[in-house]
């Protein structure tokens, strides 16, 4: 027998000849007798070995969701493939940005913190959060200064804060906004009483254990617009994964680069996600988006293309807060922050 | 005899989840995908369910890299979410640097190659993986011997550039 070429001996390194084939004992033999195919056959399988090893540097840690979970996708008669396209375009999402910061507020808040108050105030200012439209979002987050993060915590976890309650709204209201950012918010709305009223009408949602799998053929018969929720009590954000979040909004979440996240939430009664994330050990800023109205293309242009415009394409207003609009984007930075504050987060987003 | 879904989904989806995260490098993103390659294969009841689900995933991966490109064009929001199984942020930081050599190790391979080595890690065999990529039954093993050697040479050229570097 000859030797060996390199697609046979890669052949019989990965097991791919079949014991019962001729050709099995013939390679084998000759293997056994020829000591340069055998030092081939070593080396391959050497190499073999260390791919292997070399990849298994990229391997996620391990996990195996339940498998009702993709049953319940199956189920999910109007599900959008994921990846059909990064929906900037298709999927309908509004985002604000919140930076409420700086320790003399923290401070404050944590000085203003009482009783009873102090633990039904942030029910009450994150259920608002949840629902409103987004001016009175900010509204609220610029006035009440109400979200300050003690420390970050780890990614997925839920930030230990502490929360002042909110002062009386409207007292510091920033102006009115401007006409994209009313566009956003009425179909921010809209969209909002149509999932709600779709998901009065929809069936509760039974718990995995109940599920039995199903024969093929009939996963399909499953109601519409099941999704797995963590059990959430109505009108609250509550604490989520980012594969559930993602599967909320149809699309990647979206967040700022080199920024760790602290928290992703979900809005148990619009279907809003806010994901937190800690800017510094004192600020917390907060990204929440919805698969709602669409936004630009350019809005993610817009935003990389200013980050490097002059301070005064931002305008200041009293109290101390600096605000922009960028397409379908509003940010605003309040507290006791760096007047370029803005700019130097807009930088990070531009990376 | 009908599939037992929930068999072929315990003993594929880890490799399957492996298989996409070296193509999408994000462990969320993975796992989501192959999720929905299992929901698709649901839905067509394939004759051979482990290479139907590799088959979609790798076509979800791709689409996936292609709104990727367009997705840094416009712009940068990337996930830098550390890993939450690292001993520490050092063994974070080490297994990240490892990960990025890989990635660009892998990146070197041609597309045929690159995807037959990681067909093969997956544990598809021969036939699966030239069923997979059209390639002829017989070029798999030359193709899959050339991409490990070029593997190896590219990673250890890049480990060398690292050190270099210092």
């Amino acid at each position: 027998m000859q030797h060996l070429d390199d697609a046979l001996i890669a052949e019989w390194v990965d097991g791919a000849v079949p014991p019962e084939s001729p050709q099995h004992a013939a390679i084998a033999a000759h293997v056994e007798q020829c000591d340069e195919c055998r030092a081939r056959v070593d080396e391959e399988r050497a190499l073999a070995g260390h791919v292997r090893q070399l990849l298994g540097v990229a391997a996620p840690p391990e996990r195996i969701p339940p498998f009702e979970e993709v049953l319940h996708r199956a189920g999910t008669t109007a599900r959008p493939a994921p990846s059909s396209g990064f929906p900037w375009r298709r999927l309908a999402w509004a985002a604000t940005l919140v930076v409420a910061g700086g320790v003399g507020w923290y401070a404050r808040g944590l000085m203003t913190v009482s009783g009873g108050d102090g633990v039904a105030a942030p029910a009450q200012m994150t259920s608002r959060a949840a629902t409103a439209p987004v001016e009175t979002m900010l509204a609220d987050s610029v006035a009440g200064q109400a979200t300050v993060a003690a420390e970050p915590t780890a990614v997925g976890g839920v930030a230990q804060r502490e929360e002042a309650p909110p002062p009386s709204r409207g007292a510091q209201a920033p102006p009115p906004q401007d006409a994209m950012a009313s566009r956003v918010t009425g179909a921010e709305a809209q969209a909002a009483d149509e999932r709600v009223a779709a998901r009065r009408d929809a069936a509760p949602l039974p718990a995995p254990a109940a599920i039995e799998p199903r024969p093929l053929g009939q996963v399909r018969e499953r109601s519409g617009n099941e999704l797995r929720m963590q059990k959430v009590a109505a009108d609250l954000w509550v604490a989520t994964t980012r594969t559930d979040a993602e599967r909320v909004l149809g699309h990647a979440l979206l967040t700022v680069p080199t920024i760790p996240i602290i928290a992703i939430d979900l809005a148990a009664d619009s279907g809003a996600v806010r994901v937190r994330q800690s800017l510094d050990e004192r600020t917390i800023l907060e990204l929440v988006q919805s698969r709602q109205a669409d936004v630009p293309a350019s809005a993610a242009e817009g935003v990389a293309a200013r980050a490097a415009a002059p301070r005064e394409e931002f305008t200041r207003s009293t109290p101390p807060t600096v605000e922009a609009v960028v397409d379908g984007i509003r940010i605003v930075l309040s507290g006791p922050v760096r007047p370029d504050s803005l700019r130097v987060l807009l930088g990070k987003v531009r990376g | 005899m009908p599939t037992d879904w929930a068999e072929v989904y315990r003993v594929n989806f880890p490799a399957l989840v492996r298989f996409l995260y070296r193509k999408v490098w994000d462990a969320d993103r993975a796992e989501d995908l192959a999720q929905e390659a299992f929901v698709r294969a649901l839905d067509h009841d394939p004759d051979n369910p482990r290479a139907f689900v590799f088959t979609v995933a790798a076509n979800l991966a791709r689409d996936e890299a292609r709104t990727a490109i367009r997705r840094r064009r416009h712009l940068e929001l990337v996930k830098a979410e550390p890993r939450t199984d690292a001993d520490s942020p050092a063994d974070e930081l080490e297994r990240r640097e490892r990960e990025r050599i890989l990635q660009a190790a892998l990146a070197q391979l041609t597309d045929r190659d690159r995807e037959v080595l990681l067909l093969w890690d997956a544990g598809l065999d021969y036939d699966e993986i030239a069923a997979q990529t059209g390639l002829a039954r017989g070029a798999i093993g030359t193709t899959l011997s050339r991409a490990r050697r070029r593997l190896v040479e590219a990673h250890r050229a890049l480990e060398g550039t690292d050190a270099a570097l210092g």
